[in-house]
């Protein structure tokens, strides 16, 4: 098997991954935001990262 | 508007749920472009490549879609990257957006058209049934292509929920069609492992050629415009609409992934008629190349691939004449075009205005011109658009980041834009080698929006303009005196902020300005505030009773929905050297550093800015000046040299890990430029060694009556995620506290700017 088709194959997955991974962050947030009536994108940030 | 309050007031019905927003984006991006990409991505960009190519485009639709998904989530209304574009740079680029967003979409909507036309007359005329009509084949093209863009303007006046549940019904069955060619593809190689082979060579043309094709197909991307579209008619829409601008994303790519996927494994190499590699068998057929493939994959392939374009391009068709009626309709509600654009049906709730004008130019396109190289003008002012957006949502995060109620925040902010940008901008470029007649068309139809913003709109959008209102205003006589200006917030803490103010406006001899701002809800037009303006009034003159004897002095008193924009404003006009607030001590939320106001003043202002706690009207016996040889440490200096209190008084400049002596108080530099003055002569200096500089400036300030601290600013990233010195310093010190930020010039110009 190629190097090209290695990176290629490894390209692939990583970026049908990357969009899987952002799907469900995306959800996540949306989640805590809609939970906790948070607003402003400071309260949001505030929360998401536990402070 | 005034004019208007007793007519009955027509509004957008709101009745869009998840599932029809998502199937509207899908409806959008599976069109024509990707049964005519693959092909052509194939004979280009090789096996691999043309998977590569639906997966990175997937990647760089993302990053766009997060902007997106986050601006409407902030702003769900009609309107789209128009709305966005004006929120973040004013009705200027706005305007030029929402042209833009018209035309791209009018036009794309004509193309759609046109293919539903090409592949219906020609699938019929395969099976006989047009021998009877008397036109020739182009004419009857175009016939065809005028019906269907005039039903489905029909459609679109009948209203929101017929163009969703119609849209969707079209989207589902061709997402359902290509779904099922992916998982037949996959369940073939799983049968017959020997037709992976056909990857090899996985890139036979090399990366270059990756671009070329990404490029092509990134139309096939497209669709999260039509869901801000829908943002006035969508249920929930905070929620909703973030969910299905990513979902439309996600589920376009992994189908486009497998669906390329099972065109490459349909053929098995070998076969009757197949000579030479699979990968050039499918190229040689070009934008036909996929069809072919189909065909041998599953039985009857060729009718169920002329039924998915067809349902294709008419799903597309009535999604982009919802997102071009849409962007008329949000100009026209604005006044930046005329009336027309904004009249809704009483009956089904629709701009039929915008619908008309959006009709005249689909039908014109399509039955009177090439619709190629307009497309491609169509494509570039998409990716002009979603440029915009990308720094849209960067600045609008920065800039009103806690004035606006999200429902959704992108992760990875500002990464993700920034990359979004920098891939667009590439395939942007690429377009020139696909049309140069549309990078002709593309900035005439950008300058023909800026004269028509400038000869017609201009004036209606000053009408509107609402941001901040002076209602009152004493001027004293012109001068080019130093000019201070000193932010009053309530009577409350009016004389204390003057008492404070008066020794740095002696040392100055200034000219100051009082200032006060009257916040109004978004909810309350601004000429109708006047109720808001009596605490204002006390304010300024109880300030003015203290000043007005000893300098000349300006009053003003201003409507505003945001007090730190209204300042700034204020500080800009007036040319203001240095602007003097009050701080309480705390932020009333745990969430700003100092305040929101206060955050946003010392982010922001291009002017000396005097934050002042607790200082009272007297002069200071023991001073701490922590220093670190900053334009701020500075200015901390000369602000305790006025505060010093002459006799026996004391400024301790204090450094603080410093132990190559590097830092020192004479530098030449005074960010005052005018008058600018440091008391040498009571300042002694004290150096130390700390693990922790907050805590050493805290345990110092034992010893003192009054802290001056310079605003430490960090990078930009960095402020995201950790607090400053400064605030650390502030939040917890228990004496009298001034905190100073200098004017820093094309640094602070620059970050205003961004």
């Amino acid at each position: 098997m190629s190097f090209d088709t290695i990176l290629g194959i490894l390209l692939t997955f990583f970026s049908l991954a990357f969009l899987i991974f952002l799907l469900f962050r995306s959800n996540h947030i949306i989640k805590i935001i809609h939970r906790n009536n948070l607003n402003s994108a400071r309260e949001i940030k505030s929360k998401l990262h536990g402070k | 508007m005034g004019n208007n309050r007793h007519q009955i007031e027509s509004e957008l019905s709101r009745d869009l749920s998840l599932f029809h927003i998502t199937m509207m984006g899908l409806g959008m991006m599976i069109g024509a472009g990707v049964f005519l990409g693959i092909g052509t991505s194939i004979a280009h960009a090789g096996p691999g490549g043309v998977i590569l190519t639906f997966a990175l485009n997937g990647v760089i639709a993302i990053c766009t879609a997060m902007s997106y998904a986050e601006l409407s989530s902030a702003i769900p209304h009609a309107g789209g990257a128009y709305n966005f574009a004006r929120l973040a740079f004013g009705r200027g680029p706005s305007f030029t957006a929402g042209w833009m967003e018209w035309f791209a979409s009018s036009v794309a909507g004509s193309l759609y058209a046109v293919t539903f036309a090409i592949y219906t007359v020609r699938y019929f005329q395969g099976l006989k049934l047009l021998n009877w009509v008397p036109f020739s084949t182009y004419t009857t093209e175009k016939i065809v292509a005028f019906l269907v863009a005039s039903l489905f303007l029909y459609i679109n006046y009948r209203g929101a929920s017929e163009t969703g549940k119609i849209g969707a019904f079209f989207t589902l069955g061709q997402t359902l069609f290509l779904i099922i060619i992916g998982l037949v593809g996959v369940v073939i190689a799983f049968i017959d492992p020997s037709r992976l082979q056909n990857f090899s060579p996985f890139l036979p043309n090399g990366w270059e050629k990756l671009l070329v094709t990404m490029g092509f197909t990134y139309v096939a991307f497209e669709g999260y415009e039509v869901i801000a579209q829908a943002g006035d008619e969508t249920i929930d829409p905070k929620r909703n609409l973030p969910k299905a601008m990513i979902y439309s994303v996600v589920i376009v790519t992994i189908t486009y992934v497998a669906v390329a996927f099972a065109s490459i494994v349909a053929i098995k190499a070998g076969s009757p008629g197949i000579e030479g590699p699979v990968w050039e068998w499918i190229g040689q057929f070009k934008e036909r190349g996929f069809g072919e493939a189909i065909s041998r994959l599953m039985p009857a392939g060729n009718f169920f691939l002329t039924l998915a374009v067809i349902f294709a391009s008419i799903s597309a068709l009535n999604a982009t004449i919802f997102s071009a009626t849409r962007a008329s309709y949000a100009l026209g509600r604005d006044r930046l075009l005329p009336k027309i654009f904004s009249k809704i049906s009483q009956k089904h709730k629709t701009p039929y205005g915008a619908l008309l004008l959006t009709g005249i130019i689909i039908i014109s396109v399509a039955v009177l011109l090439p619709t190629m190289d307009v497309a491609s003008s169509a494509s570039i002012m998409f990716l002009f658009l979603f440029f915009l957006v990308n720094i849209s949502v960067i600045r609008i995060r920065i800039n009103m980041g806690d004035e606006l109620s999200y429902g959704f925040i992108m992760p990875f902010f500002p990464w993700l834009p920034m990359l979004a940008i920098v891939c667009q901008g590439v395939l942007a470029v690429w377009l020139v080698k696909m049309s140069l007649i549309a990078w002709i068309i593309a900035p005439l139809w950008i300058i023909s929006s800026i004269l028509i913003f400038i000869f017609y709109s201009k004036k209606r959008a000053l009408a509107t303009e609402d941001e901040v209102r002076v209602i009152e205003e004493e001027s004293a006589p012109e001068s080019d005196e130093y000019r201070i200006m000193v932010a009053v917030a309530n009577p409350n803490n009016a004389i204390s902020i003057i008492r404070s103010t008066y020794y740095i406006s002696e040392a100055k001899k200034a000219q100051v300005n009082l200032l006060h701002m009257v916040p109004v809800p978004y909810q309350v037009p601004l000429k109708d505030a006047k109720k808001f303006m009596l605490e204002g009034k006390e304010a300024i003159v109880e300030a003015m009773l203290h000043l007005i004897i000893k300098f000349p002095i300006t009053t003003t008193i201003r409507y505003c929905r945001n007090i730190g924009r209204g300042i700034l404003s204020a500080v800009k006009e007036k040319k203001i050297k240095m602007l003097i607030m009050g701080w309480r001590g705390k932020s009333q939320r745990h969430i700003f550093s100092l305040g929101s106001t206060v955050d946003y003043i010392m982010e922001r202002a291009h002017c000396n800015v005097v934050l002042l706690k607790e200082c009272g009207d007297k002069k200071f016996k023991n001073i701490l000046v922590p220093i670190d040889g900053s334009p701020n440490s500075c200015f901390s200096l000369e602000i305790a040299s006025i505060m010093v209190d002459k006799n026996g008084g004391q400024i301790t400049a204090f450094i603080i890990n410093d132990d190559k002596e590097k830092i020192s108080i004479k530098k030449p530099y005074s960010p005052l430029k005018i008058g600018a003055r440091i008391d040498y002569e009571h300042i002694k200096i004290k150096r130390i060694m700390a693990s922790s500089i907050p805590d050493a400036i805290l345990d110092e300030s034992e010893r003192h009556d009054l802290v001056i601290l310079g605003y430490t600013q960090d990078p930009l990233i960095r402020q995201l995620t950790r607090d400053s010195i400064s605030y650390n310093v502030a939040i917890r010190c228990r004496k009298s506290l001034i905190i100073v930020k200098a004017a820093s010039g094309i640094k602070s110009w620059i970050r205003r700017w961004l």
